[in-house]
């Protein structure tokens, strides 16, 4: 019988996927937007292909040089090539918001998926830690995480994510409270279905768009967020160039060498301007109660 | 109702002290202490004298002991003294919070005003150039990251000549300094509150303006825009406040950059500080603080859902 | 001597230093102005630390002991002037009017100014300063006071009479004057120490003005004393300036803002050539002083890393680092490191000599070296950076880079001050690169590295014959044969520790605006010209 179940889901849930991208194309806004992160991806994966220079190499004969045919965003003080430097920085930004995204949606919902499911002790244990997690503003709680564990890529991720867990957890567990009073998980519970198995099979793609809205928002904060700890010196340690990294060591020649801040500032708001709009765009083809 | 808001404050008063003794344990994992700090530019400092040092501070006892001793203050409201300057942490508290509470709750009326004008406006010119210019705007402001924002803030202001006057001043000892001071950054920081609040404002406009209530009104010879605005708000209002409270963190992560990038002596900065420093009651007292604002803004949001509709009122008490 | 570095493309010229300058001595701009010196005025600083607290017992921060000098004074005092270099220690009579040295320098006695009064501020209320003042204070200091070290050398401290002062020490170190001049050796009233009042918050002093306020965060504030002891060589009453006003701007894009706009009058702190660029497009008629910091970087390699406890491995490190490139493009100026720092001229290593031995790299060379160590294929290794800002952060780069064309990868981990900090004294790191403190004397640069229970002997070295050079030059009273003894030892560290590996002391800028005047900025923390800084109208 549940053999049967999934093997009738398993079309329906690609299919679905299909849908939601077809419907997203069908929207202007989210098609626009598909292009605009299409296009940032493209940058970011062919980095090492489409910049010229390695964004760690000094040219030290060119330092600080203002934008130019040989170097489009032109040079920072110890001549490494920002351009390059850009595209690789949005390369790590990219990484480290695709990693948070993923944890938070694996450990987020996987909390808010057992919180909802089984209600009780284990639903308060978990909501009194993440009212904990919440209480303080996101940033800060970054903040105090990354500069306690040091700056490195990994620890930003950590930080991070810790950061967003508790959204996750919230709107998760409150879908995952209507979907358990449902036919179908009353069904799988009868027949013996273990508390896993049935928020694998049944849960999780029931809340899957809930979490794709969540996740393409989620993924625009860990973007800006690393960018804002990397500025203020605990998020990704020299000499990988992260875009936030790069605002700070820019804001030193703001008068003298303004590409150094105008240009990662750019890179950083494109990113997290498609990101939001795709999440605009999955929400208003996924959730009808927001289609105007 | 009363005792609905009064039972989350409490339970927020309990998570409180679970993230107190979380930073109290996690901020002394993280190496070196504050005594590295003072001693840190002398040429001849003996062992001997670190230890001194650190017993003078009390960081030679065991944790639970140090732990115990600051909870037993915190809960008479002594929350001790700044191992950097020895004095009270709760003045040097209260100092850093007038600039980051001026700041946020500058740019969240500014926010508002800014938000709802924008979101009402492009309600009623639907579908006009005017309501894409809007949306669009809305979305971009959406998407800049308040560091970048600030940044170029300081870069216009420097091209065309305008420097903001130093040092920081507070507003009642200086007025028109300190507004010059706040006004850049609050509105920096608006900007996203607006932009958020805009969008919510639009959507809940058109909910109403489709509405058979507002038929009846406008077949009773109302005027349109009057309905329009009157009940559209309304029906606004309960998601704007949610948002508002939500925003109102935000930008409280938000004046940690924006203080660093301004220069003004808020908690951001004082927390900064205090982690570069390990100023142990100082950061404790400081990510208190945070914690404290969240509780009480959640408590003035769950308390205004009942002002505002009598149906939460009666449904939640 | 400032040493400034020709353009970088310029290979001929990177050898010999295009300009040289007396450091102390401002470039074009600074004309010496004809018009006497008129009192009245206010000034402002910039220092872009706090005081945390006024204590001079509790930290070495810069924030709060340049902050004290203007109210406090030392018993001994660097002197200052257009013909003095920035780093050179001249005695000049403070608190101690005169002084004598004993024959063979186990005791001085030092001759207090009879008419010092102290500020009118409770409790101590304009009392005059006694003999008694001294002793509270180097006692206090000796039990638990961070400048403890200063008075190490010191068997004990009397008081004859109300304005004599007399020390014996335990054995002869001819740097007790200096320790005296030490930045953190403020004088405190006796009252300090006696709970009298709470020296944390309560500043009573017997300097150049009083202050009167200090809001953290934002400013500091003096007005004149009116009974200061200082006189001008002219015989006028000092200080000029009616009030000083202390803004601490941590950032620096506002600092550089501030002082366009006219809101600093002299600058004090970090600032790049290119930025000062900037500020004098803004302010052309703005003072340009430039000297050589007082701090270097440096790079230690830890033994109990395996290939570093070889020798060999050390100097091809040091012979792949290109520091004239990394001062000029990074820093954009400053001087070639030393055992002793650039900024101590007359006890640092010659110019030309530190330029032989630290300043000409050879990558073949290098890599035979490392080849002959045992490690043709390079190395990898973990290089701890504290982070000290931006520009410290690019040093860490291009060294990074220069080592890995000998083959040598260094992974940059990045930590905070603090926690290096902790990491050094443990031990617990591969590399690591930090600035050091700013000494102000030779013996300060040998006792704390290279002594065993030196503060910043991070790598554990304890060379006998290195012990026993340190404790020579500290009996050689004849300032030309203690200096040879000087060059001497850190030409035997050149050969025989070579570790740390001194990098760069950045060029230190001092931009002011014009209307000042009188202005030599000094080493030591304190600001200790500022009494003589007058401003034209």
């Amino acid at each position: 019988m549940t053999l049967a179940v999934e093997a009738a889901e398993m079309p329906r849930r690609s299919s679905r996927a299909l849908a939601i991208l077809r419907a997203l194309l069908r929207d202007p806004v989210g098609c626009s937007a598909l292009i605009i992160l299409t296009f940032v991806l493209l940058l970011a994966v062919l980095a090492p292909w489409i910049a010229q220079f390695d964004p760690l190499h000094q040219d030290r004969r060119a330092v600080l040089k203002a934008p130019s045919l040989l170097h489009w965003f032109g040079t920072d003080d110890i001549g490494r090539d920002v351009f390059s430097r850009v595209l690789h920085g949005t390369r790590i930004s990219l990484f480290v918001g695709l990693m948070v995204v993923t944890f938070t949606m694996i450990v987020g919902g996987l909390i808010g998926m057992i919180s909802g499911y089984f209600g009780g002790w284990v639903d308060t244990i978990i909501q009194r830690v993440v009212e904990a997690l919440d209480t303080l503003p996101s940033l800060v709680l970054s903040l105090f995480i990354a500069a306690m564990l040091g700056p490195s890529v990994r620890n930003v991720v950590i930080a991070v994510t810790l950061a967003q867990i508790p959204r996750f957890v919230r709107v998760v567990r409150s879908e995952m409270l209507k979907v358990r009073g449902q036919d179908f998980i009353a069904a799988a519970q009868v027949i013996g279905a273990s508390p896993l198995r049935i928020m694998l099979t049944h849960g999780a793609p029931n809340l899957m768009p809930t979490m794709l809205v969540l996740g393409s928002l989620a993924f625009g904060v860990a973007i800006m967020t690393e960018a804002a700890l990397s500025f203020l010196g605990v998020g990704t340690p020299p000499p990988h160039p992260s875009l936030g990294t790069m605002l700070s060591h820019g804001t030193r020649f703001i008068g003298t060498a303004p590409w150094l801040i105008v240009f990662p500032g750019l890179m950083l708001t494109i990113s997290v301007l498609a990101l939001n709009l795709i999440g605009d765009a999955l929400r208003d083809v996924l959730d009808p109660r927001h289609q105007q | 109702m009363l005792t609905f808001a009064l039972r989350r404050a409490v339970l927020g008063l309990l998570v409180l002290a679970t993230v107190a003794l979380l930073v109290f344990v996690a901020i002394r994992f993280v190496p070196g202490d504050i005594v590295n700090q003072q001693l840190s530019e002398a040429g001849a400092v003996t062992p001997e004298l670190l230890e001194q040092k650190r017993a003078q501070l009390g960081l030679d006892q065991p944790i639970a002991t140090q732990f115990g001793h600051w909870a037993k203050g915190v809960l008479v409201g002594d929350l001790g003294n700044s191992l950097w300057t020895g004095r009270p942490v709760a003045a040097q508290i209260g100092a850093a919070l007038v600039p980051t509470m001026q700041l946020s709750i500058l740019a969240i009326v500014l926010g508002a005003v800014l938000g709802i004008g924008a979101g009402v406006g492009a309600a009623l010119w639907r579908g006009t150039p005017g309501d894409m210019v809007l949306r669009v705007t809305s979305t971009v402001f959406l998407a800049i990251p308040q560091l970048w924002l600030g940044l170029l803030t300081l870069t216009g202001l420097a091209a065309i000549g305008y420097f903001i006057p130093l040092p920081y001043r507070s507003f009642s000892n200086a007025p028109l300094v300190n507004l010059q001071q706040v006004i850049f950054p609050a509105v920096t920081l608006s900007l996203g509150v607006a932009a958020a609040l805009s969008r919510l404002t639009r959507s809940a406009m058109l909910e109403v303006i489709g509405a058979d209530f507002i038929r009846a009104a406008r077949a009773r010879g109302v005027s349109s825009y009057g309905i329009y605005v009157g009940h559209g708000l309304k029906n606004a209002l309960i998601p704007v406040i949610t948002l508002l409270g939500t925003q109102f963190g935000h930008l409280l992560s938000g004046t940690v950059i924006i203080e660093r990038i301004f220069n003004i002596p808020g908690l951001g900065s004082l927390l900064f500080e205090a982690v570069a420093t390990r100023d142990y009651p100082v950061l404790q007292a400081a990510v208190l603080t945070y914690g404290l604002i969240t509780i009480i803004v959640n408590l003035l949001v769950d308390l205004s859902y009942g002002m505002v509709d009598p149906r939460v009122r009666e449904a939640r008490s | 001597m400032l040493e400034r570095m020709l353009h970088y493309g310029n290979v001929l010229g990177r050898i010999t230093p295009a300009l040289a300058l007396s450091a102390s001595l401002a470039l074009p701009g600074m004309a010496v102005a004809q018009e006497a010196p008129r009192h009245g005025g206010k000034v402002t600083i910039n220092v872009h630390g706090e005081a945390p607290n006024f204590d001079p017992l509790a930290s070495t921060e810069f924030g709060v002991h340049s902050r004290l000098g203007l109210a406090l004074n030392r018993l001994i005092e660097w002197k200052t002037g257009p013909d003095i270099a920035y780093g050179q220690f001249v005695p000049k009579p403070a608190l101690a009017e005169s002084w004598e040295v004993s024959e063979d320098g186990l005791k001085y006695t030092f001759h207090l100014r009879p008419d010092v009064v102290w500020q009118d501020i409770a409790p101590v209320a304009g009392r005059p300063f006694v003999a008694a003042d001294v002793v509270a204070t180097y006692e206090a200091i000796r039990k638990g006071g961070v400048q403890k070290g200063q008075l190490a050398a010191v068997d004990t401290i009397t008081a004859p009479d109300d304005h004599t002062v007399v020390m014996t020490m335990k054995r002869p170190n001819v740097v007790l004057l200096q320790a005296l001049a030490h930045q953190n050796m403020w004088i405190l009233p006796r009252e300090a120490f006696d709970g009298g009042y709470d020296r944390n918050t309560v500043v009573i002093g017997t300097g150049p003005w009083i202050l009167t306020q200090n809001e953290a965060g934002v400013a500091t504030r003096y007005v004149r004393n009116p009974k200061y002891f200082g006189k001008s060589d002219a015989g006028e009453q000092l200080p000029y300036l009616d009030e000083v006003e202390i803004l601490p701007i941590k950032d620096l894009n506002a600092r550089i803002m501030a002082f366009r706009s006219g809101q600093i009058d002299i600058w004090f702190g970090p600032l790049n050539l290119t930025q000062m660029e900037g500020l004098k497009q803004a302010v052309p008629d703005m003072k340009d002083i430039q000297t050589v910091a007082n701090t270097q970087s440096e790079l230690y390699l830890n033994p109990t890393f395996k290939p570093f406890s070889d020798l060999r491995v050390r100097q091809a490190i040091n012979l792949a680092i290109d520091r004239q490139g990394l001062g000029e493009v990074v820093r954009g100026g400053g001087g070639i490191g030393g055992v002793v720092g650039a900024a101590l001229v007359a006890q640092t290593l010659p110019q030309e000599e530190r330029i032989a031995l630290y300043g000409t790299p050879d990558h073949e060379k290098a890599k035979a070296l490392l080849a002959e160590a045992g490690f043709a294929d390079g190395l990898t290794f973990e290089l701890t950076v504290l982070n000290y800002g931006e520009e410290f952060v690019r040093e860490a780069e291009w060294i990074q880079q220069d080592l890995a064309e000998i083959g040598v990868k260094a992974e940059i981990k990045m930590v905070d001050m603090v926690a290096g900090q902790a990491l050094g004294k443990e031990g617990n790191f591969q590399g690591m690169f930090l600035m050091m403190s700013p000494f102000a004397e030779a013996n300060e640069y040998f006792t704390t590295h290279f002594l065993k229970e030196g503060n910043r002997n991070y790598t554990g070295i304890d060379d006998p014959k290195l012990v026993e050079m340190i404790r020579e030059q500290q009996g050689i009273a004849d300032p030309a044969a203690r200096q040879q003894k000087v060059w001497e030892i850190q030409r035997y560290i050149y050969q025989n520790i070579q570790n740390p590996l001194p990098i760069w002391a950045a060029v230190l800028l001092h931009p002011a605006q014009a209307r000042v005047e009188g202005w030599h900025p000094m080493l030591t923390q304190g600001f200790p010209s500022l009494p003589e800084v007058w401003v034209t109208k």
